[in-house]
Parts: structure tokens; sequence; C-alpha cells
């Protein structure tokens, strides 16, 4: 049956998805609010460059890490010389998972930002709100459904990552083998018990967290 | 006293506007698209002219000589919102409080509650603003501006959205309004009504004919008129 040894690519993917999630908030939520507001040139081609891993072939985004991480990589080699070794590592996977979750957080926090009425922060402007103040309490909740719109799609986007994954982080047990990997593993290797285990617990746990996201919008709404 | 030269490059026009003020209620008349809110918004340092002075009690606001920009969070300028612009998502409590809470004034001088009951809306307290009617989302915008003591307060096209009984009725306690803080304000509109009720000045603002004729981009005629002569 299913041991605890067969939890580990579950646990292996939450924490890659989470640690995904809070480098793409941390990241995409300064970055959105400041492209939703200002002008500038070649505003344009940045975000076009921004959103690019959303339309890439996993595969190319995975290539493209290679070359940057990669043993003989651009950041790989000084990393190496330091004795730090990111590629096929849970890093990897965490890093890998990140990059193509960055775009929706991106752009469901813009979405967000671009749709409140500018009014309600130059009132506060007048009300002389400092503008740190304002962001908490003015533009963050009242954008607050479209950013978590966008952290639930980057999760179960971080979640679900399996090309670039396997690219740049293998299919180590216990170590870097997410459901994605391990489930397309456990098929190559006629493993069908351990595949519909992780095949149900993925789509279980997707239904769950769209269900009680539809649920929360509902209530939110002004 | 208020005082302010605007120059202003606008998308088909240059505004030019001219103002000194004492307390008084100024009326700001014109079609849409003649610059009138860009003023205001000027006025607030919500909006930044090209070149000019801003002037209120002494304190300079704005210089393109000097360089001098305050940003709105200091000039104390009260501002009513066209559509209000209250907080959804807070009680109206908490929407009048908000500017004397984010200037850590801690012992204001008016009692936001007191100055919402003084406008009949203090039964309102505890809803927020998508169950308010128009007139009293109005008397809460005012009361959430005048919370903070302004010294000047600006009024963007404040009875647009009201039915005739509620635009009678809130002129009347803006005019009182006025009496009771003896501070300049400026109000926006296009009807004729307002200007006729409240305007102890007003200024009228339209795009000239006679510089299109000439055949360049049309500027901004400024006519000044005083209601009393």
């Amino acid at each position: 049956m299913f041991s605890l040894a067969d939890w580990s690519p579950v646990l292996l993917s939450l924490r890659t998805a989470v640690v995904a999630v809070i480098v793409v908030i941390i990241t995409g939520l300064p970055l959105a609010r400041l492209m939703a507001r200002r002008e500038f040139p070649g505003k344009d081609l940045l975000e076009s460059a921004i959103t690019l891993p959303m339309v890439l072939p996993p595969t190319v985004i995975g290539y493209g890490l290679l070359m940057l991480i990669g043993k003989n990589g651009l950041l790989g080699q000084p990393l190496a010389n330091l004795g730090i070794t990111i590629i096929f590592t849970w890093w990897a996977a965490a890093l890998a998972s990140t990059v193509v979750a960055f775009p929706l957080m991106y752009q469901s926090a813009k979405a967000a930002f671009s749709s409140i009425d500018e009014n309600y922060e130059k009132a506060a402007r007048t009300l002389g709100a400092s503008e740190i103040r304002i962001f908490l309490t003015v533009t963050l909740p009242l954008a607050w459904p479209g950013i978590l719109a966008g952290v639930v799609l980057s999760f179960a986007r971080a979640l679900g990552e399996f090309g670039a994954t396997l690219m740049v982080a293998g299919n180590i047990p216990g170590q870097t083998s997410t459901i994605p990997v391990a489930i397309f593993f456990a098929v190559d290797a006629g493993d069908n018990a351990t595949a519909q285990t992780l095949v149900a617990i993925a789509t279980v746990f997707s239904f769950l967290v769209i269900f009680w996201v539809n649920r929360w919008a509902k209530r939110q709404k002004y | 006293m208020l005082e302010a030269l605007i120059q202003k490059k606008l998308w088909r026009f240059t505004l030019n506007f001219k103002l000194r003020l004492e307390n008084e209620i100024l009326v700001l008349w014109g079609p849409s698209g003649a610059g009138k809110t860009t003023i205001l918004q000027c006025l607030a340092g919500l909006a930044k002219p090209s070149s000019g002075f801003i002037k209120l009690n002494k304190q300079v606001f704005y210089s393109s000589k000097e360089k001098i920009h305050l940003s709105p969070q200091i000039r104390n300028v009260g501002y009513l919102f066209q559509d209000y612009a209250l907080f959804p998502h807070m009680t109206v409590r908490e929407n009048v409080m908000y500017g004397i809470k984010s200037k850590r004034l801690n012992k204001p001088f008016i009692d936001p509650v007191e100055l919402l009951n003084s406008f009949g809306a203090g039964h309102l307290i505890n809803r927020y603003p998508h169950q308010l009617s128009g007139g009293e989302k109005q008397r809460v915008a005012l009361a959430r501006a005048l919370a903070v003591q302004p010294k000047l307060l600006l009024l963007d096209e404040p009875f647009s959205a009201l039915d005739k009984a509620t635009k009678e009725s809130l002129r009347q306690e803006v005019k009182k309004l006025h009496r009771q803080w003896q501070i300049p304000f400026i109000l926006v509109t296009h009807d004729e009504d307002d200007v006729n009720y409240l305007g102890d000045r007003f200024i009228s603002l339209d795009k000239g004919l006679s510089s299109e004729k000439m055949g360049k981009v049309p500027s901004l005629n400024l006519l000044f008129y005083n209601s009393n002569s």
C-alpha cells in the first residue's frame, strides 16, 4: 500500500510550490504595482520579457536555466567555486517553479492594481496618508481578490511544473522527485498503483483549492 | 488668501489660469474638457503645472522658478471628488477617521463623529459606502475632507449625481459650512444654478473661438466675472 516514503513527492511538491509562491509574491507584487501606474519608454518590451515564461515551452525554460545554473553556467560556475551547487537539487526545482509561476502572479496583481479607481489613492493623499500607508490600507485591500487569484494560480502552476523541473532537477527520490515527475516515472516503470494514488491526490487537492477560492471570491464583492 | 498662476499643457490646448481668492466661494464654470478638474488637481498637488506658482496664506505650494512642488500630503487641502471616492472597504467612521489617523493628530480639534452629526449623518457611522444614498455619500465625503481641518476646500462637481431636492439642500449646507469654516472654497460645476446660488465670484472656462480662427491650436480664454457687478 501507500507507505510513508510514497508521500515524499507530495511533501516535496508542497515545499517547492510554497517557496516559489513566497518568492513570486515578494518580487511580483511591487513590480506589478509599479507597472500598473507608470508609463516609461521600453515598458512594452519589459512586460513582454516578464510574461515570456508563460508562453515558452517548459523545455526552453529548462534549457535557459541550465545555461544559468548548470555546472558551466553563468551563475553555476561562480557558485561552484564557492562550493554551492544548485543544479539537480531541491533548490533547482524551486527555481524552475518560481520562473514559470511568476508571470501568473504578475499578471493577476497588475490587473487588480490597474482596476482600482485612482481617485481612492488620490483621496488618501489629500488626507495626508503616506504612500506606504496608502498601499497597505487602500491599494492592497482593494486589490486583494485579484492578488489572491494570482497566489492560487501561481501556486497551482508551481505545483504542476514538470518540463523545466525535470531538466534542471532531475528525478532524485526524496530530493527532486515532485508529484508530476514521480507520476511520469511511475508510469514509465509500469507502477500504476503509485501513479494513480499521486494523480488522485493532485486532483483532489487542486479541486479543493479552486473550490475554496471561488467561494471566497464570491463573498468579497463590495 | 490663495494666489495662483497656473500654466499647464493639456492634450489639445494649454491651460492658462490666474487666481486671487480671499475666504470666498469661487465657482469654476465651464463645459467638460475645459480643464476644470486639472486646475483643482494642480492646487491640491495631485497634478503638477507646467509652470507658474501656487501660494496659500504665504506658504508656497508650487513655484516653477524656485523649483518647489509640495506633495499633496503636506498641503492640507481638502478635496471632494466627483464620485466622492469613499473607501469602499471601510465604514463611514473609518473613512472619516482616515485622515486624522494618517496625520497622527492626537487631539483633533473636531470630533469627526460630531461633524457627521452636524450633517445629519451620525446614524450612518457603521455603514459601508455602498449602503449609502448619493446625498449621504456626499455628506460623509465632506466630513472626511473637513476632519483634517483643511486650509482650502476643493469641490469637484459636488452635486452632479444628485436629484433636485437633495441638490438644493446640499447647496445650502455648503454655504453654511463656508460661513462656519472661513476658508476659501473652490467649486467646479457645469450647472448654472450652482453659479447663481453659491458663487461669491465665478470664473468661466472655455476654449476660445478667436484663437481657432487664427489657425492655431485653440488656447484657453479666461473670462473673469464678479457676480456683484
